[in-house]
C-alpha cells in the first residue's frame, strides 16, 4: 500500500504554520493573564507605591460594610476608609481609586494574592493578622457592639452574657469578634459566621441566632431599617481579661513598607490638621473614635 | 511550595464534622430531589394544559438558572416573607429543588421506554389507573433510571460546597473557617479537594456495580 | 433599584459573559484534546486523559475555584488576573466533562467509517479532521448545548470568591439596599435569559451542521424530538 505522500498539501486548514499562530497566540493570552508575584521585591521597602503613581490608580479592597467602606445606593465608593484612601492617595500622587468588594474574610488573602493593592475596610489591628500584613497607624478606635431583638430579651450586654445566657451567637466571616467570643469561653464551633453584617441582622431578625457581634457602627448603621432589631450599648470586649479598645487601619502586603510608612506621614497631618475628623464625620464617627494608637502597640509588639 | 503536615492534622477534626454536613446534606437533597421530580415527571403527563404549562415554565426555569442564585434568593428572601428555616434546610431544599428538575427528565425518559405494550395489558386486564402505575409502568421505569439518578447523585455531592455561601459548614466551609483563623488555606483545601476526588470515585464504581446488577 | 445600581449590574453581567466565552473556549478545547486522546492508539495517552478525566470530573468546581484563587499564587508563585483564574478553574473542570461528550460522539461514528478511512490511505489526523469529527460534531451539539447551560451556572460559583459577576452584583445590591427580594429576582430572570438564548444559537449550529453531513432534519420533526429522553449527562455518563 502507497503510503499517504502528501495527499493533503491541497486542502486548507490546519496547516504547521496556522498551529504555530494558534500556540503563540495561546501563549500570548497567557502571558498577558499571568504574571509572577513579586515574591521578593528588587527594591528595598517594595516598589508599588511607583507602580501605583505610574499606573493612576489604586485598588480598594472593600467588605460592603457600612460605613466602614462600601458601595451604596447609588453605586458609588464610599466609606470612611475609601474617603480617607481618596485624600491621602490623592497627597501621595495616586489620583483615582477603584473599589474591588468581597467578602471580609477574603480581604487578607485577596491582598496577599494581589487582587487589589490596599485593604480599605476600616479593619481592626491584632496580632494574628499582623503576622499576615502589615497595618498603617489606626485612623479611628471603637468599641464592640451587639445586635439583638427589639427589647434584648435574654438581656446580653457583653461576651460574658453570651456564654452566661447560652445565647446563639453570630459574627461575620473573618471578623475579631470571633476571637472575643472564644476568649469569653464560648464554643467557636458553636459560632454561626455569616458572610456580612446584613446576613447577621437577617440572622437576628429570623431568630436564627440571638445575637450578633460587630463594631460599634456597624451595628448602630445596620439595625436603622429594622423593626425587629436594635443595638446594645458599646462595650469594651476583654483581651487577656482586660478592657481593649480596637482601632481600625488599612492593611498593606508585608514587602509594601515604603507604601506604609508614606501613608502613614499624610494620615499623621491629617490628624493633626482635625482633617481627619472632618472627612469621617459624615460616617458617623466622633471625637471618642479619634485615637492616637499606633500599629505597633496593637499587634503587640 | 511549602507543606505543613501540622496544619493537616490540626484540620481533620473539622474535616471529619464537615464531611458529615456534607453527606446529610446530600443523603437529604437527593431524597428532595428524587420525590419531587416524580411528582413534576407525572404532572407533565395530565391531559390539560393549565398543569403542563406551569410545571414545565417553572422546571425550565429553575433548570436554566444557577443553584448558587437560586440559594441566595431561598436564604435572603423568605425570611423577608416570613418563612424562616435553618440554613441546612433552605439549602437542602435548594438542592433538591434544583435537581428535581434533572430527575424530572431521568423519570420522564424512563417512563416513556416502558414497552406500549405494557400500558395495552394493563388496559386489557382493567387495571385501575393508579394499580397500572404502581405495580406495572413505575417499577420497570424507576429500574431503567437508576444509573442516571446515582449520576445526578455524585453532580450534587459536588455541589454541596455551595452552601458555604449561605453559613452551612460542609467541608468546604470548614476548610474555609480554618484557613481565616490559622491562615493557611493550602493544606485544607487540597484535603477536601482530595476528599471529593476519592468519593465522587468510589461512588461511580459503585454506580456501575449497581447497574451492571439492574440492567442485566 | 437606582440607575447607579443597574451600573453595576450591567458590569456584572459583562463581567459573566466575558467569563463564559472565555472557559466555555477553554473548555472546548480540552474536551477536543482530552477527548480524541481517549481513541488514542497508544495505552499511555488514554490512560493520562483519563486520569485527567477522572480526576476533574470528580473534583467540585468550587473548590478548584478556591485552589486557583488562593493557592496557586503563594504555592507556585503564580498570579493570575481574576478573570483567567476563573477562566482556567471552569474549563479545565467543565472540558472534564466534555470530553466524555467527544468521546462518546467519536465511538459513535460507524466503524466502515474509519476502515474506508483506511483503505483510502488517509492519515489518523485526515481520517480524524475528514471523516470522523464532521460526522461526530453534530451529535456532540446538543450534550454540549446542556453543558454550555452547566457552564453558565457554574460561572455564578466566581461570585463567592468576590469576583464580580453578575451574581456577586446581586450581593453588592443586597448589601446597599437591605433588600433582596427584587434583585435576586432580577438577576434569576437575567440567567435565564442567557441560557435561553444560547441554548437557541446551539440549536441553530446544529441544525446547520447536520445539513452539511446531509442530516439536516425531515420538516415537521421539530429539534425536540432531537432532545428527547436527553439527559443532561453533566453527572457524565457511566459507561
Amino acid at each position: 500500500m502507497a503510503p499517504p505522500n502528501g495527499n493533503d498539501r491541497d486542502t486548507p486548514g490546519t496547516t504547521r504554520r496556522s498551529l504555530l499562530a494558534g500556540v503563540a497566540a495561546l501563549g500570548a493570552l497567557g502571558a498577558a493573564g499571568c504574571s509572577r508575584v513579586a515574591t521578593a521585591s528588587t527594591e528595598d521597602g517594595g516598589d508599588l507605591l511607583d507602580r501605583l503613581r505610574a499606573a493612576g490608580v489604586v485598588r480598594l479592597g472593600i467588605a460592603g460594610e457600612i460605613p466602614f467602606g462600601y458601595i451604596d445606593r447609588n453605586g458609588d465608593l464610599t466609606g470612611e476608609a475609601p474617603e480617607l484612601a481618596k485624600v491621602i492617595f490623592k497627597r501621595l500622587g495616586v489620583d483615582k481609586v477603584q473599589p474591588v468588594p468581597t467578602e471580609f474574610g477574603s480581604l487578607i488573602p485577596g491582598l496577599n494574592s494581589q487582587q487589589f493593592d490596599v485593604v480599605a475596610a476600616g479593619m481592626y489591628v491584632n496580632p494574628e493578622r499582623c503576622e499576615q500584613v502589615i497595618f498603617s497607624d489606626p485612623d479611628y478606635q471603637m468599641l464592640d457592639s451587639f445586635i439583638v431583638r427589639k427589647g434584648n430579651p435574654k438581656g446580653l450586654h457583653d461576651y460574658k452574657d453570651v456564654v452566661e445566657k447560652k445565647a446563639k451567637f453570630a459574627t461575620g466571616t473573618g471578623y475579631a469578634e470571633i476571637q472575643y467570643a472564644v476568649e469569653a469561653g464560648y464554643k467557636e464551633s458553636d459560632i454561626l459566621i455569616v458572610p456580612d453584617q446584613v446576613a447577621g441582622l437577617n440572622a437576628v431578625e429570623a431568630g436564627r441566632v440571638d445575637v450578633f457581634a460587630g463594631t460599634a457602627l456597624t451595628t448602630r448603621e445596620v439595625v436603622k431599617k429594622s423593626a425587629k432589631a436594635e443595638s446594645t450599648k458599646a462595650f469594651a470586649p476583654l483581651v487577656e481579661g482586660k478592657p481593649h479598645v480596637d482601632g481600625g487601619a488599612f492593611a498593606f502586603r508585608p514587602t509594601e513598607t515604603k507604601l506604609r510608612d508614606a501613608f502613614n506621614v499624610e494620615l499623621a497631618k491629617l490628624k493633626k490638621s482635625g482633617e481627619l475628623l472632618r472627612i469621617l464625620k459624615p460616617f458617623g464617627f466622633t471625637e471618642n473614635e479619634m485615637t492616637d494608637l499606633t500599629a505597633k502597640e496593637l499587634c503587640g509588639g | 511550595m511549602k507543606w505543613d503536615w501540622n496544619a493537616v492534622s490540626d484540620f481533620m477534626p473539622y474535616f471529619w464534622d464537615g464531611l458529615l454536613v456534607t453527606l446529610q446534606a446530600l443523603v437529604l437533597g437527593s431524597l428532595i430531589s428524587f420525590a419531587l421530580g416524580l411528582v413534576w415527571a407525572l404532572l407533565m403527563r395530565t391531559p390539560t394544559r393549565w398543569v403542563r404549562w406551569p410545571v414545565g415554565v417553572v422546571t425550565e426555569f429553575i433548570r436554566n438558572t444557577p443553584l448558587l442564585v437560586q440559594l441566595f434568593f431561598l436564604f435572603y428572601v423568605l425570611p423577608e416573607w416570613g418563612l424562616t428555616f435553618s440554613a441546612m434546610t433552605t439549602g437542602v431544599f435548594a438542592i433538591g429543588l434544583h435537581y428535581s428538575t434533572y430527575t424530572m427528565q431521568v423519570y420522564r425518559a424512563g417512563i416513556e421506554a416502558v414497552p406500549v405494550g405494557q400500558w395495552e395489558a394493563a388496559t386489557a386486564l382493567n387495571l385501575p389507573i393508579t394499580r397500572t402505575w404502581r405495580m406495572v409502568i413505575l417499577p420497570q421505569a424507576i429500574r431503567r433510571v437508576v444509573p442516571a439518578l446515582g449520576n445526578y447523585v455524585i453532580s450534587m455531592l459536588k455541589d454541596t460546597p455551595m452552601l458555604m455561601a449561605i453559613t452551612v459548614l460542609d467541608m468546604l466551609g470548614r476548610a474555609r473557617l480554618f484557613s481565616q483563623e490559622n491562615f493557611q488555606f493550602t493544606e485544607p483545601l487540597t484535603v477536601i479537594g482530595v476528599a471529593f476526588i476519592l468519593i465522587s470515585y468510589l461512588a461511580s464504581l459503585l454506580l456501575r456495580a449497581l447497574e451492571r446488577r439492574l440492567v442485566h | 433599584m437606582t440607575s447607579g445600581l443597574w451600573e453595576l449590574v450591567l458590569k456584572g453581567i459583562w463581567t459573566t459573559v466575558q467569563l463564559l466565552v472565555l472557559s466555555a473556549l477553554l473548555a472546548a478545547a480540552v474536551s477536543f484534546v482530552v477527548g480524541v486522546a481517549r481513541t488514542h492508539r497508544l495505552w499511555v495517552v488514554r490512560f493520562l486523559a483519563g486520569l485527567y478525566t477522572e480526576v476533574f470530573r470528580g473534583t467540585s468546581a468550587l473548590v478548584m475555584i478556591f485552589w486557583v484563587f488562593f493557592v496557586l499564587p503563594p504555592a507556585f508563585g503564580w498570579q493570575l488576573v481574576p478573570l483567567w483564574a476563573g477562566t482556567l478553574a471552569l474549563g479545565l473542570t467543565y472540558g472534564a466533562y466534555g470530553s466524555e461528550i467527544v468521546r462518546g460522539a467519536l465511538s459513535a461514528v460507524d466503524p466502515a467509517q474509519k476502515e474506508g478511512g483506511i483503505a483510502l490511505s488517509f492519515t489518523p489526523w485526515q481520517r480524524m479532521r475528514l471523516i470522523l469529527l464532521p460526522q461526530a460534531v453534530p451529535e456532540m451539539i446538543p450534550p454540549f448545548s446542556n453543558l454550555l447551560v452547566e457552564l453558565l451556572k457554574g460561572t455564578a460559583l466566581v461570585s463567592i470568591m468576590g469576583m464580580g459577576d453578575l451574581a456577586f452584583s446581586g450581593n453588592l445590591v443586597r448589601l446597599a439596599l437591605q433588600e433582596s427580594a427584587e434583585i435576586y429576582t432580577y438577576i434569576l430572570l437575567i440567567y435565564f435569559v442567557i441560557a435561553f438564548l444560547l441554548t437557541r444559537v446551539m440549536r441553530g449550529l446544529e441544525k446547520k451542521l447536520k445539513a452539511g453531513v446531509g442530516k439536516a432534519p425531515a420538516r415537521g420533526v421539530t429539534a425536540d424530538e432531537f432532545k428527547r429522553a436527553q439527559t443532561t449527562g453533566v453527572g457524565g455518563a457511566v459507561s
